[in-house]
């Protein structure tokens, strides 16, 4: 008797949870309980660090620090030539009345746990709502896109990666702009571009970079280079398959992206309507 | 082994080997290895349940199953009902598990733990892309090999 009721309680709760979002609270509170679960998984891994960071001589941290320096010195170099590039792109942008590009502010954060089921593509982060976390907010590493945030409790959020079943990214081939959307096939390594038509120009090697379509993901961050493209004569489509270029299985850290809201582009109406519907006849 | 059984349980002791079965859940593993892990929650569930089943019935079940939920992060209800079912099937058959030898006792495992996967899957399936093969599946068989040496183990403890 007593399954019954239990299996008609868990029906209500699955459509609660799934449907109306009602449970979010007890979610959270039960996620904050489980919290020492993931303190507990991640001490080997700080006593590594801190046995690391605390043994190593001093001949070793003077060469780390002269590579870091170096590295810094180059990055800097980069940057500058970055800046100039940046204001001219805006200068010119405004020419054209487009909004101007802004720089995105950024959180580090630290993957703390992963999604034991071999069929999800999802990571646990210990940066939760208290640090401003939302669901939805992109998320990246240090070589590309990684993923969004889907849910999100005070200390920790979960992401889901772009190789994730479920996720597919808006992008364009950085070549010639040309637009299309990356699907994940649930392979952490491979993706899938979807609907390309055979015509289409794309090339091996091409860089696809986010498209900001959607709204979900800002523009202009790359996402995957182009590995292998199939001409079928019997499909109505090229099959093609890109990688990812974040390191989705070994980066530990990650970074969480705040847009700032973009100025409101003063746009001359009239003119623009007009040159649009010109085109389109 | 149940003949030394107390009537009544060590609560603190079913709370922690839930608490490590719950790390054992979330260890990372790499690649296919993540295909072989022992579901530890059920396997713990199921050893007490067999020893006290007046003390951690359907509800216990179900409730722990809400937890297993959260850690993992799919849908409230899903790992609920699929451990309330394990009790269920563990307590319609108590009578005879009880008598049954350990190697008895694993090859029930193995059914149980199918049933209680391929029942999360299924659920699972409606709510997001559903599983492409059957190799979670093996998660059971290395359940059931893993039966005999934790019933031994948790028996040793519980006595103790």
């Amino acid at each position: 008797m007593r399954i019954i009721l239990v299996a008609v309680l868990s029906i209500g709760v699955l459509i609660a949870d799934s449907q109306l979002q009602l449970l979010s609270s007890v979610r959270t509170a039960v996620a904050t309980a489980l919290t020492p679960v993931h303190w507990v998984i991640n001490a080997p891994e700080g006593v590594l660090d801190w046995t690391e960071s605390s043994i190593k001589s001093r001949d070793e941290l003077q060469e780390e620090n002269a590579t870091l320096k170096s590295r810094l010195l180059i990055l800097e170099a980069k940057s500058q030539r970055l800046s100039s590039v940046t204001a001219e792109v805006n200068r010119l942008r405004e020419l054209l009345n487009a909004s101007s590009i802004v720089d995105d502010s950024i959180l580090v954060s630290e993957i703390i746990g992963v999604n034991p089921d071999p069929y999800l593509h999802e990571v646990i982060v210990n940066k939760g709502s208290e640090q401003g976390i939302f669901v939805g907010q992109p998320v990246l590493d240090s070589q590309g896109l990684v993923g969004q945030v889907t849910k999100v409790t005070p200390l920790a959020s979960r992401v889901l990666l772009i190789s994730d079943h479920n996720h597919a990214v808006p992008i364009q081939i950085n070549r010639n702009g040309s637009r299309g959307i990356l699907m994940g096939i649930g392979v952490l390594d491979k993706l899938e571009l979807a609907n390309v038509p055979d015509t289409a120009d794309i090339r091996e090697g091409d860089l696809l970079v986010s498209s900001g379509l959607g709204g979900r993901f800002p523009p202009g961050y790359p996402v995957a280079k182009v590995s292998s493209i199939v001409h079928d004569p019997g499909e109505p489509f090229a099959k093609i398959e890109a990688v990812p270029l974040a390191e989705l299985n070994r980066s530990r850290h990650i970074l969480m992206v705040f847009r700032r809201p973009e100025p409101i582009p003063q746009a001359t109406d009239k003119e623009e309507v007009s040159e649009t519907t010109a085109m389109a006849r | 082994m149940q003949a030394a059984s107390k009537d009544h349980p060590s609560h603190l002791l079913f709370i922690s080997s839930l608490f490590l079965a719950f790390c054992f859940s979330v260890v990372p593993l790499q690649g296919f290895a993540n295909n072989l892990r022992p579901e530890m929650i059920c396997l713990v569930m199921f050893y007490w349940t067999l020893k006290y089943p007046h003390h951690y019935g359907i509800l216990v079940g179900w409730l722990v199953g809400l937890c297993w939920d959260v850690l993992l992060g799919t849908t409230l209800g899903v790992h609920a009902l699929a451990l309330a079912l394990q009790t269920y099937l563990i307590l319609t058959m108590i009578q005879r598990l009880k008598m049954y030898p350990l190697l008895q006792q694993s090859f029930v495992v193995l059914m149980v733990v199918g049933i209680v996967l391929m029942l999360y899957r299924w659920i699972d399936g409606f709510f997001s892309q559903p599983a492409r093969d059957m190799a979670y599946l093996l998660g059971a068989v290395v359940s059931a090999l893993c039966w005999p040496l934790l019933a031994i183990i948790m028996g040793r403890i519980d006595r103790a």
